[in-house]
């Protein structure tokens, strides 16, 4: 019944000639003798029928020639096959940096360094195996029958790992003369090396069928739930209790055959095989599960999940909440409807054995990789595979592309445009929000230190106040899509543990655990928080911890800890009345403490503004819809949504822009003349605060996100003047007093303008003016109070307010510069001569 | 003249599949179309042969029909996450493998030279019967109701809780047509009754009835036809007239507001022109006895998917409105129902107490569903968003809704002796046939709503009236101008009209001065 030999089969017989096979007589990985007494009994010793086994059962593929293949592939692999078979496809590349680059063997470069760095996977990209001429059928045959042609690279790997630690050897290459060499050489044989395919197309996970059965597949997904290892028998260890013969059975297809009877002909007794736990192999196994991510479930459907195995080194890469690409071996399964019996129902399940994992996937950003720490969440593998020349994938047009889409001169125009398109005008804000998407640098001081250094948030962080039904909430929904690790909150139903974590007890393992709320959830990401202004005030406070140190802390049943929670905030508020009042400083429209505020990179407002023409528009473009029954889509050359987030993601990952030094003099300048706007005038007795350090900092962090737009390797001039240009945007319409038009930074900290004090200023000169010219009135007579209001009232395009008017006379009453007699409405405000 | 095949097909339809694969079965791969199309021309011949399948609901549950009997079943789809299962399609001795009969099949039944790329799959999801379906939707069936009451095994599966229902795992062979099957949609599956393991991860597999579909229809909207349709004007008024006086004390403008509101369906997303909710703001309280106001009895008899929702803080604490999958599976929530369903609330219950969490959760569920008719569907480390169109009018005893912002509110001024809490027996129903015209002129307002047009002239006039009623009043925006255009269409719809006239724009624009005035 079984399509396959057991595969460690195939591996002993071709060990045969292996010189470490003598040396390995027992227990190891690689070769498992099938029988502690193959020269007694093997039913099916290898010398025997050595064509059959040789050939994949069932198939006409010759294993021998396969290896053989992959030998010459790993010895043969140059650049250039890759470069030229890209150019055949149409793909873009990069183009050598040297001849000589091209000439390299790359694999055999990295068997090197696996010896170098002690790594036992190797990466293997299947784009690089389809671009090497005589490899065209192996990569159809790792496709079709992974099962068999795996395990055979494997071997091929590991005799070439010895093979040119020997020729290193004999050549005397540093690190390898001598007894240092032979003991690199003893190393490499006790170890298990595998090679981890990857590069297939992903396909839906409801693509899958069962043709796809024990092929090499590749999927996407959000993994939601994670097993503890599980110890997986890979090999079980039979005695025989009358003889004590040994036999040694494969698991094949999740069962173990066990034998009925001694296999030795001499004993053959029937049923005296008993299992030996302490001698069978174990494997670390987990079981995943993985989810269909929103963007790959049709319409209307709910997502489907299916299983993955994961082994050995692969365990514990990806956690709950990780988008991942998998590529492995589709598999089904007989189920066995009861657990105690032995028969099979033609019940079938279906899960994937994994052979690679790679994290993030390319529908959505993946999460930040400056906040992980190095190497905590590498995929096990020789690295350089991913670097130098393996992403020269498919991936290689796009990225060309999204070059290619850096250097349009109307880039900026284009992405924001992009943003959002169904939402009409506010680029500004669009523009904010693009450059938080691209997000900052990350800093870190203690660089290496295992990031335990100070870390300084590249996150940039953006506030939306407006009027109802300005489409705050449909731009943060927008972000929340494309966005990396993007959350979705609404500040009137999240509660402080719906934002943060919580602690639960897991239903598989009864075991508490720690479950994180969206803040953690973001990590690395960006949260949207909509209804900002409805949010408790307990949730809010838990805010001013994310916003600045960039961890929550918890204590919660037993267990205290401080989670990371580096995400950026794209948080929308209604004003206080709902509807914005213009008359009133923004700190009293929004009931938001100004300590948060302040937090905030960008606060932009969003105001709903009365006009005739535009009505005419509106009522124009709503009667149309409602004519037409069909909606504007705009039809101007936008980006679509999963190009958009591609060059994101790619920025982001990509691109590490760091200062220049006219920048730095630039980003100086501005931010003394920013301060300065205030302070321009010499008179007023008081300093306005126009900006803070926080403001600095937020400057540089835009900077960083406009060059990492531009795919800038440094911060130039123009990405400063940008940023500047868009905080003063953004603080123009947030911090501009009502009443002067002027930036005032003191309102959003201090929630009291100084342009109210510059109004009482004014007001005072006017008064003064009044009295001393004496329109009508004689001088010294003074006027009367009423008359004073109303006057001024004439001459001021502002209301005079009562209460503000009573306090410039009560000051210049103090400084002894005017009296007020008389009682009530009677009042005469005179000028005291001489002063 | 009933055909043979239909009687063969009734009788043992497991034989008639089996005959059918020894005859038909060229390709195990279009197969189950063959099926799907062999049987539903059995069945679907005329209204009549469609009949004599036996039902399967709350009267006719699984447990009253022997196993692997050939039933009907109308079902709202509840969850379409469960894996696609794998099955033989061909047995030993080239037999049909497929719609169950594989499954108990032992491994010394498979075909000699097994592969695994010979598998097929079929697509499974769970479905229910349909939640507020009304009474006189479920006609007279010749087969006697059953004695047997039907527990669901899986009760979490079903959105009203506590309710009798039928929840049934559906296997649909014909992969293709299952593609275009989504949740909330009400579908008639014909097929095979068998009890099976639940497809799920779980180790312990539990066995759920479980319906090996032959064939199946999705369920479209149906102008229920009438001769008084031509008069629809006179008959809106007799229907508005008979829900005033029953159900809101003579209050008639309030009756014609419910009607507007219950014929209304999403119309565009994009734009979005989403259907209006209601208040009956200033609504009594039950003095005593029932709580159910008279006007749930009333809309009930004339709508086919209504629902009540008594609002009390129990409630809103303790019962899950949206739906969310716990460990794989996903549990169903209130507001899990079809499109076209009317919901009414009735805040009358609450009382004060905390509303923990998990209420306002649900009250934010709720308002999301009236605002964009959209409800999540909560999965681990994700939500999906899923199209809604479930239309609420809410009875409060506040000037407005203790919860919820709903796009109407209108007071109610009826006569206050009145007793708005009757009885179902209490309320006073037209004749039947009466009662008939009045359904098919609520379905026929809300297909006909759908086609409404505006003339060139119109549409000019109403820009207009928008600029300058604008010029007038400042505080006019765009919403009430939008939400104007809506009652205009409601009303023409209602009016059974192919087109809004000035004439229904003016009278749209009293109706709802009158409303404001009050």
């Amino acid at each position: 019944m079984t399509p396959a030999t057991p595969r460690r089969a195939d591996r002993a017989a071709y060990n045969n000639n292996d010189f470490n096979d003598n040396q390995n007589s027992d227990g190891t990985h690689l070769s498992v003798p099938a029988s502690s007494a193959p020269h007694l009994s093997a039913p099916a010793a290898p010398s025997d029928e050595p064509d059959e086994i040789r050939a994949i059962w069932g198939t006409t593929v010759n294993l021998a020639e396969t290896m053989k293949l992959f030998r010459d592939f790993l010895r043969g692999f140059k650049p250039k096959y890759r470069a030229s078979h890209d150019r055949e496809l149409n793909i873009s590349t990069r183009t050598f940096a040297t001849p000589e680059e091209a000439e390299v063997v790359l694999y055999e470069m990295y068997m090197r360094r696996m010896r170098q760095t002690g790594e036992t996977n190797l990466n293997l990209d299947m784009a690089n195996l389809v671009s090497y001429p005589p490899c065209k059928k192996l990569h159809v045959q790792l496709q079709k029958y992974p099962q068999e042609v795996i395990p055979a690279m494997d071997q091929v790997l590991k005799d070439l790992m010895l093979e040119i630690a020997d020729e290193d050897q004999q050549a005397g290459m540093e690190g390898m003369q001598g007894d240092e060499g032979d003991e690199e050489i003893a190393d490499i044989m006790g170890k298990v090396y595998k090679v981890r395919p990857f590069g297939l197309k992903a396909v839906n996970m409801r693509e899958l069928n069962p043709t796809d059965t024990d092929k090499l597949i590749c999927i996407k997904g959000l993994v939601i739930r994670a097993t503890p290892v599980i110890p997986d028998m890979k090999v079980a260890f039979f005695r025989c209790l009358t003889c004590s013969h040994t036999v040694q059975v494969e698991i094949d297809r999740g069962k173990i055959e066990e034998p009925a009877r001694c296999p030795r002909d001499v004993c053959a007794s029937v049923g005296t095989m008993s299992l030996v736990h302490n001698r069978c192999e174990f494997a670390d196994r987990q079981v995943i599960r993985l989810q269909e991510t929103p963007d790959a479930v049709p319409d209307g459907q709910t997502p489907h999940t299916v299983s993955l195995s994961v082994y050995d080194e692969l365990v514990d890469v990806s956690k709950p909440g990780d988008r991942v690409v998998v590529t492995g071996i589709y598999r089904s399964v007989p189920v066995r409807v009861n657990p105690r019996q032995r028969t099979m129902k033609s019940l079938f399940k279906t899960y994937l054995d994994v052979v690679h994992v790679k994290m993030g996937t390319s529908g959505s950003l993946s999460l930040d990789r400056s906040t992980r720490p190095a190497g905590g969440d590498r995929i096990p593998g020789v690295d350089g595979i991913a670097g130098a020349q393996g992403r020269r994938t498919r991936k290689a047009e796009m990225e060309a592309r999204l070059i290619e889409l850096s250097r349009r001169h109307d880039l900026y125009e284009l992405l924001s445009r992009s943003l959002a398109p169904s939402i009409w005008e506010m680029e500004d804000v669009k523009k904010g929000i693009l450059l938080q998407l691209f997000g900052g640098t990350n800093k870190s001081i203690a660089r290496g230190g295992g990031g335990g250094g100070p870390r300084y948030r590249g996150d940039i962080n953006v506030l939306l106040v407006g009027d109802p039904g300005t489409s705050k909430s449909q731009i943060l929904k927008y972000v929340h899509k494309i966005a990396p690790r993007g959350v979705y909150a609404s500040g009137k139903g999240s509660s402080a543990v719906g934002l943060t974590a919580y602690v639960t007890r897991d239903p598989d393992s009864k075991q508490l655990v720690l479950e994180s709320g969206a803040l953690v959830l973001s990590d690395g990401g960006v949260c949207c928080i909509d209804e900002f202004d409805k949010m408790s005030d307990a949730t809010r406070s838990v805010l001013h911890e994310v916003m600045e140190q960039q961890t929550v802390s918890i204590a919660k049943a037993g267990i205290i800890t401080t989670l990371n929670a580096r995400t950026s905030i794209l948080a929308a508020a209604n004003p206080v009345e709902s509807k914005y009042n213009v008359d009133l400083p923004i700190t009293r429209n929004i009931d938001l403490p100004p300590t948060l505020i302040s937090r905030f990179d960008l606060l932009y407002l969003v105001l709903d503004q009365v006009d005739e023409a535009l009505d005419r528009k509106l009522a124009q473009h709503l009667v149309g819809l409602y004519l037409e029954d069909t909606p504007n889509t705009g039809g101007q050359d936008i980006l679509p949504l999963d190009e958009l987030s591609a060059y994101i993601d790619y920025a982001r990952t990509h691109i590490h822009p760091v200062l220049s030094s006219e920048a730095c003099d630039e980003l100086v300048a501005s931010y003394v003349s920013l301060r300065s706007i205030g302070g321009s005038d010499p008179r007023s007795s008081e300093k306005r605060i126009t900006a803070t350090t926080r403001q600095l900092e937020s400057m540089i962090r835009l900077s960083e996100a406009h060059a990492r737009m531009r795919f800038a390797a440094h911060v130039e001039l123009q990405d400063v003047q940008e940023a500047c240009r868009l905080m003063r945007e953004a603080i123009r319409t947030s911090a501009m007093d009502p009443r002067t038009g002027k930036i005032d930074m003191g309102l959003l900290n201090t929630g009291t303008g100084a342009g109210q004090r510059k109004m009482r200023d004014d007001m005072r000169r006017e008064i003064l003016a009044m009295l001393d010219g004496g329109a009508g009135s004689g001088k010294g007579r003074g006027i009367k109070w009423g008359d004073a209001v109303k006057r001024l009232g004439e001459q001021s395009s502002v209301r005079v307010d009562a209460a503000e008017f009573t306090e410039v006379i009560k000051a210049l009453e103090n400084e002894g510069l005017l009296t007020v007699v008389g009682e009530r409405d009677r009042r005469m405000i005179r000028r005291i001569e001489g002063a | 003249m009933v055909s043979a095949l239909l009687i063969d097909a009734l009788k043992n339809p497991t034989k008639a599949l089996q005959d059918l694969y020894s005859t038909r079965a060229a390709d195990i791969d279009t197969f189950p179309g063959t099926v799907a199309s062999h049987f539903s021309e059995i069945f679907l011949k005329t209204k009549n042969t469609f009949r004599e399948l036996p039902p399967l609901d709350v009267a006719h549950p699984p447990e009253s029909y022997s196993d692997r009997s050939l039933v009907r079943f109308r079902a709202m789809i509840q969850d379409t996450s469960p894996s696609p299962e794998m099955y033989l399609p061909i047995l030993k001795g080239n037999k049909c493998g497929g719609w169950g009969i594989s499954h108990d099949m032992n491994e010394d039944q498979w075909p000699s030279g097994f592969d695994y790329s010979n598998l097929r799959e079929c697509t499974t999801v769970w479905a229910v019967s349909v939640p507020g379906e009304a009474a006189w939707r479920v006609e007279e069936s010749e087969y006697p109701p059953s004695a047997n009451l039907h527990h669901s095994s899986q009760p979490h599966k079903f959105p009203i809780p506590d309710a009798p229902h039928v929840g049934v795992q559906i296997k649909i062979y014909d992969t293709d047509s299952a593609r275009s099957l989504k949740t909330t949609d009400v579908v008639t599956f014909v097929g095979i009754l068998a009890s099976e393991p639940l497809v799920s991860e779980s180790e312990a597999p539990l066995d759920v009835s479980t319906l090996h579909v032959l064939f199946h229809q999705v369920d479209t909207i149906e102008v229920l036809e009438h001769d008084s349709l031509n008069h629809a004007g006179e008959l809106r008024d007799e229907l508005i007239d008979w829900i005033a006086s029953e159900a809101l004390g003579g209050d008639r403008d309030a009756a014609e507001w419910v009607l507007l509101s219950v014929i209304a369906k999403v119309h565009l997303r994009a734009a979005p022109l989403l259907p209006p909710s209601l208040t009956l703001s200033r609504f009594p309280q039950p003095k005593v006895g029932s709580t159910t106001p008279a006007l749930s009895h009333v809309l009930s008899e004339i709508l086919p998917m209504f629902l009540t929702i008594p609002l009390s803080l129990d409630i809103l604490n303790n019962v899950k409105f949206t739906p969310e999958s716990i460990e794989e599976n996903l549990h169903s929530g209130i507001l899990q129902v079809a499109q076209g369903t009317v919901v009414l609330l009735t805040e009358s219950g609450i009382q004060e107490g905390q509303l923990v969490e998990k209420g306002i959760m649900n009250i934010r569920a709720l308002q999301e569903v009236m605002n964009s008719q959209t409800l999540e569907y909560a999965f681990p480390y994700s939500k999906f968003s899923f199209p809604t169109d479930i239309v609420f009018v809410v009875c409060s005893e506040g000037r407005k809704s203790a919860f919820f912002q709903t796009t109407i509110v209108i007071p109610w001024q009826g006569d206050a002796s009145a007793d708005l809490y009757k009885s179902k027996n209490q309320v006073n129903l037209p004749s039947p046939e009466r009662l008939s015209a009045f359904r098919s002129l609520v379905s026929a307002a809300r297909v006909s709503r759908e086609s409404v047009q505006v003339t060139e002239a119109t549409s000019k006039h109403i820009q207009e009236d928008f600029v300058r009623r604008r010029q007038e009043d400042k505080s006019i925006t765009a919403d009430d101008f939008i939400h104007l255009m809506r009652v205009a269409r409601l009303l023409a719809g209602s009016l059974c009209e192919k087109e809004i006239t000035v004439e229904v724009w003016e009278r749209a624009k009293t109706l709802d001065a009158r409303r404001k005035s009050r």
